[in-house]
């Protein structure tokens, strides 16, 4: 028992690959219609969105908070996007409104950082806090309407893909070229988290905040910074996700919280801090988007999927506790 | 004796809200004075209010335990779904078959309440996983046997249990009254008992609990328990307002629940708050939802002006209080950085 | 010769408990200056205030060359040239030992540095390899024991090449050959590179041994100093704990009496061998020993808060249920910890309601309703019989200056009336009228009939209240005192000798 606890406790990943894999032989047994392209580039497509929010938030669970208002400030930010593009009918390349969200994302992100310091409580109370406060702001002050008409250069976006294949009966499947900025993205948040001094003060910060504090490090700075940076990325998650869906939606995403924090969680991130990485949070984007996305394809009925979410979840956060059972061999804990 | 009452950082708290609430209700009255200040409108209020409130104090318990319980909604929904369920079925033509049926639904949705709040007791006490996480998990989970059991699809109850959500006694709401009665009561066990008494010790200082000889996880267990029950009391009430159970009804509402407990005067940090300041924090939010719907009722997404001025209200109400109790969180938070399971020494000796 | 750091007239409170008062010290360039005190005579605050991790009320600290200072701030300090090693390590567990010797995050730069993790584990092994170690830079620290991470720690002061390393109790947690090479490496390092040290030692053999000069630290206030070869230990134990508060004895030890605890080849892993002994009702008995030497250990497997492997414990004749606190409790055991703060109070509540926290059941109806008023009376009366100064009982604990906390923490446990009382370092960082008050208490409730197993390294107090002194090294049995007549350099000679043979 405690080998195979030991595995899991050397790479985090490994109760995701195990799970991935289990999936896809279940699935595919179930159905072959899975295997096949359409359905292998629809599981990437579903994991573009909440795979950009997952590294922003795996940012703040690595210094050792929580942020759940991540959904409204990509909503939020997006949404203001649009709007501004649309006000000055821009129609210059994508990129700007990239920019622009993750830009205001970003100024929403140093406002729930600045609360959290300043406050000083459960960054989970703040955010909660900072969620109907984005929400309500966007919803009253900038519009509730569905925006069809999106900026000229994001039409062309949502329809790039990177590959098309035609498909046995004539259809046509195609990789959408968001999996790029995804990519993109994880390779940046890798290099970052692994080899900037801001990603190891992250680590430090949240592996011993009282020995960072000693040793000089800025932590007031770099938790701005963390928020921030999650602020962005959401920002720039709304972007994308109003490309695929081709509107403006004021009420999408919001809801999807708790699938992002599965994902980062499940892939060995540790909500006390210190602990997590790229490569296991995009194993646990894929596993969530795999679980929401295929249980129809395996037949399992649609009333049934949240179950089965909810029972990985559940699987996955207690995948630490397991850990530590498995390492608790001292007597001596009183110190 | 005064004197010390105004300084205690709750009793200071509770002049806050007071002092809120009458501004709220002030401002409103003067800007509407044709609708606001109406018995209509106060009791409308109240009915609206319970069921936040009930939702709310079952993570007032956690809280003080320095738990919380997220799963409350899904909880409260399944209740509602086993209880509609159960009546249905065994609702006969006689009064007597009637109310066997309300009784035993009744039951078996507190039952399911305490089942839910065990497993999360289970999982936060047992099995040390953060609170945050596991309700989170078991919130998926408890939506996920309620949409598997109705396949997402309302269940209706049936119309003698709506005495509950519509019924009033001595002209106020049953739904307020059993809010009232179950703040009261709570209070009163938190106040008057040997559990209520080492429950805020365990959210004060768990480890310096566990070496005064009390049953650290015990309380903890207990508050999961209850938390899981009042959900379930609140799920029936509104399976009686609506005569109707559905998987995902008032999803907003956790949210909600949370920003009152920590308005009500509760310490996210455990130890501190009462059932009353909850109830109190109830009164104030739903004054100020009624009375800027009131207000912006002409103003397109009015609705939503509400959910920017909970945020703010929470954010300035944390910011006050915050600044009497600084020194102490700080050093909370350091020591809760260090040690995420304070009682760790329980089960590591035990076994 | 020069000084490195002065620190002159450091004052320091906190909430009216006075932890520094004008403390004047000079380290000079290329020696090594060690800084004894009891616990709680202001060691670790001053270290603070040095390592700009506290500010300090009054008073300043200087490095050469730098404006002096008074503040919070931390990497000032380090880029000043102090390293700081503290008691606890400070170490990053999640992280690499190499990240830890050699981090790459001392600012929150955003540009990447793509070797650092090859330099940094070539600066680590390097380190390491100066002090002797061959623990792999690859390993990650929280899978280190205690004795490779202090190590870790002390390669990670070394990388810093700074001016001046503070060395807080860096001994503590080696073993002997450790030691030596750890005091071998300071004396090259200050001979070879004319580094300066400052050393907190609770092991005064070692510091005779080591320092240059010597400053002793008693409540707060310089008691002396001057170069080492003016000091002898017996000097050094003397200005550390004043001679006054020795004089008080043991009331006369009990006879003929029932043994009430009976401890027969208590075995705790990896820190407890062995270990009988009996302690009749009405008998202090004393556990001594240097850190590490299995002297906490003992006292919380004596109340099941650790697990023993093998022997038993025995009250009255009935054997304790293993590792089960609250079974210990409910026989009549009461332990009062040695951390205070973490562990013994409730800082926001009530003075009263921590003195009530530990006797809710005994004022319980059957139905569960609490009789409040009784509570409080009960522990009104014990607050009262221990003497606590307050205005109301309603103030917070947090109020109270330590000497009260420590009372109210006595109180709490008095309440219960135990059989057999443990006591984990009962007067650390306690003023002298409050030491000399729960000295008192002590040997009252022993003339009461109470056993008490007292646990300390503050050997004064061992002899002020303990009819027997168990001397402990390396987790076993070494002697068994009777206080009678010793002296506070016998009992050190017995304590330290024990270590040395190791």
């Amino acid at each position: 028992m405690k080998r195979i606890l030991g595995i899991a406790q050397d790479a985090p990943s490994s109760f995701v690959l195990v799970s991935i894999g289990a999936l896809y032989v279940a699935f595919i047994a179930r159905n072959s219609a899975f295997i096949e392209l359409p359905h292998q580039f629809a599981i990437l497509r579903s994991s573009i969105v909440i795979g950009i929010m997952a590294l922003g938030l795996l940012l703040v669970l690595i210094s050792g908070g929580i942020d759940v208002s991540f959904t409204a400030v990509a909503v939020l930010s997006m949404y203001s996007t649009v709007q501004i593009l649309n006000g000055v009918d821009y129609g210059g390349p994508i990129v700007v409104a990239f920019l622009i969200a993750a830009a205001i994302g970003g100024l929403l992100g140093l406002l729930n950082g600045a609360l959290i310091s300043l406050l000083r409580l459960p960054t989970l109370i703040v955010t909660l806090a900072t969620l109907t406060l984005f929400r309500g702001f966007m919803l009253f002050f900038i519009g509730t309407d569905r925006i069809r008409e999106l900026p000229a250069q994001m039409k062309p976006f949502a329809r790039s893909t990177i590959v098309s294949v035609a498909t046995p009966n004539g259809g046509k499947a195609s990789l959408h070229v968001g999996i790029l900025l995804l990519v993109g993205l994880a390779l940046a948040v890798a290099v970052l988290l692994r080899w900037t001094p801001f990603g190891r003060a992250i680590y430090a910060i949240g592996g011993n905040r009282q020995a960072a504090e000693r040793a000089g490090l800025p932590i007031r700075r770099v938790e701005l910074g963390v928020y921030g940076l999650a602020g962005s990325m959401a920002g720039i998650a709304g972007v994308v996700d109003a490309a695929l869906i081709r509107a403006a939606d004021p009420f999408t995403i919001v809801g999807t919280e708790l699938d992002v924090l599965a994902a980062v969680v499940i892939g060995g991130a540790a909500i006390t801090g210190g602990r997590g990485g790229v490569l296991g949070t995009f194993l646990g984007v894929i596993l969530i988007a795999l679980v929401d996305s295929s249980l129809v394809l395996a037949g399992i009925p649609t009333e049934w999927q949240k179950l089965f979410v909810g029972l990985f979840i559940l699987a996955g956060v207690m995948l630490p506790a397991l850990r530590t059972w498995s390492t608790r061999t001292d007597p001596r804990t009183i110190e | 004796m005064i004197r010390n009452a105004l300084r205690d950082r709750v009793d200071s708290h509770v002049i806050l809200l007071v002092g809120l609430l009458i501004f709220e209700i002030g401002v409103f009255s003067i800007l509407e004075p044709a609708t606001y200040p109406t018995r209509a409108n106060f009791t409308s209020m109240t009915l609206q209010a319970s069921e936040i409130g009930l939702l709310a104090l079952g993570i007032v318990l956690t809280m003080i335990v320095s738990g919380i319980d997220l799963s409350i909604v899904a909880t409260a929904n399944v209740a509602g779904i086993i209880a509609a369920t159960t009546m249905t079925a065994m609702d006969g033509p006689s009064s007597s078959a009637t109310a066997t049926a309300i009784i035993v639904g009744v039951v078996i949705a507190l039952a399911w309440g305490a089942a839910a709040g065990a497993l999360n007791g289970t999982l936060v006490v047992g099995a040390r996983v953060s609170p945050i996480l596991v309700t989170l998990g078991t919130l998926t989970l408890f939506t996920g046997i309620g949409t598997a059991a109705t396949e997402g699809k309302v269940v209706f109850g049936i119309d003698a249990f709506t005495w509950l959500g519509d019924g009033k006694i001595a002209g106020l709401a049953v739904p307020f009254l059993l809010l009232v009665a179950l703040a009261v009561l709570l209070s009163l066990r938190l106040a008057r008992t040997r559990f209520g008494f080492e429950a805020y010790l365990v959210g004060e200082n768990a480890r310096a609990a566990w070496f005064s000889g009390i049953s650290v996880r015990r309380r903890q267990f207990a508050m999961y328990v209850a938390s899981g029950m009042l959900s379930a009391v609140a799920g029936l009430v509104v399976l009686g307002r609506t005569n109707a159970a559905q998987v995902d009804f008032g999803q907003s509402f956790v949210l909600l629940a949370v920003l009152v407990a920590v308005l009500g005067g509760l310490d996210p940090y455990g130890g501190r708050g009462s059932p009353l300041g909850a109830l109190l924090a109830v009164a104030v939010l739903q004054a100020m939802s009624t009375g800027l719907n009131q207000v912006l009722v002409a103003h397109t997404g009015s609705n939503f002006f509400k959910n920017f001025a909970w945020g703010i209200l929470l954010i300035v109400v944390l910011a006050i209080s915050q600044r009497s109790r600084t020194p102490r969180n700080n050093r909370k938070h350091e020591l809760r950085d260090k040690t995420p399971e304070p009682d760790s020494h329980n089960t590591d000796t035990s076994r | 010769m020069s000084a490195v750091l002065t620190v002159a007239e450091v004052s320091r409170s906190f909430g009216g408990v006075r932890a520094l008062h004008n403390v004047s010290l000079a380290v000079e360039q290329g020696a090594v200056h060690c800084l004894v005190g009891e616990n709680g005579s202001g060691k670790s605050t001053l270290t603070k205030i040095i390592a700009g991790v506290l500010s300090a009320d009054a008073g300043t600290v200087a490095m050469a060359g730098h404006e002096p200072r008074s503040g919070v701030n931390p990497g000032l300090a380090i880029r000043e040239g102090i390293s700081v090693i503290y008691q606890d390590l400070a170490l990053f567990p999640n992280l690499t030992v190499a990240e830890n010797i050699a981090p790459c995050e001392r600012t929150a730069s955003l540009t990447p540095h793509w070797r650092w993790r090859s330099s940094a584990k070539r600066a680590a092994a390097a380190a390491l390899e100066e002090l002797g170690s061959a623990i792999s830079p690859t390993t990650v620290v929280e899978r280190l024991p205690t004795a490779e991470r202090q190590l870790v720690a002390i390669a990670r002061a070394m990388t810093r090449r700074p001016r001046m390393i503070l060395m807080d109790e860096p001994t503590a947690a080696l073993t002997h050959q450790e030691i030596d090479r750890l005091l071998a490496l300071v004396r090259r390092l200050r001979d070879e590179h004319s580094m300066s040290f400052m050393f907190i030692s609770h092991k005064l053999n070692e510091v005779l041994e080591l320092a240059d000069s010597v400053t002793v630290l008693r409540n707060g206030v310089v008691a002396s100093e001057g170069p080492a070869a003016d000091y002898t230990i017996e000097r050094l134990s003397n200005d550390m704990t004043g001679r006054t508060i020795s004089s008080a004895r043991p009331t006369k030890a009990p006879t003929g009496r029932e043994p009430r605890l009976t401890v027969t080849g208590l075995c705790v892993k990896g820190a407890v061998e062995d270990i009988s002994f009996e302690a009749a009702e009405g008998e202090v008995i004393g556990i001594g020993g240097l850190l590490g030497s299995g002297r906490t250990e003992l006292a919380l497997s004596l109340c099941g808060l650790l697990k023993s492997s093998e022997g038993s414990v025995e009250i009255d004749g009935v054997a304790l249920r293993p590792g089960h606190f609250q079974d210990a409790i409910k026989r009549g055991i009461a332990y009062v910890p040695e951390d205070r703060l973490t562990e013994g109070l409730f800082l926001d509540r009530s003075i009263r309601d921590n003195a009530a926290a530990a006797v809710a059941s005994e004022h319980t109806s059957r139905l569960g309703a609490l009789n409040r008023s009784a509570l409080h009376a009960t522990a009104e009366h014990w607050l009262g019989q221990l003497h606590v100064k307050t205005p109301d009982y309603n103030d917070a604990v947090n109020t109270l200056s330590g000497g009260n906390q420590q009372r109210v923490v006595l109180s709490k446990w008095l309440a219960r009336r135990p059989r057999l009382l443990i006591l984990n370092g009962p007067t650390v960082g306690v003023d002298v009228g409050s030491r000399h008050d729960i000295h008192e208490t002590i040997r009252h409730l022993a003339k009461d009939g109470t056993t008490v197993i007292i646990a300390s390294d503050d050997l004064p107090e061992l002899l002020a209240v303990a009819h027997r002194v168990l001397v402990l090294s390396s987790g076993q049995l070494r002697h068994d005192i009777l206080t009678g007549d010793l002296t506070v350099q016998a009992l050190w000679e017995a304590i330290s000798a024990d270590s040395a043979l190791s």
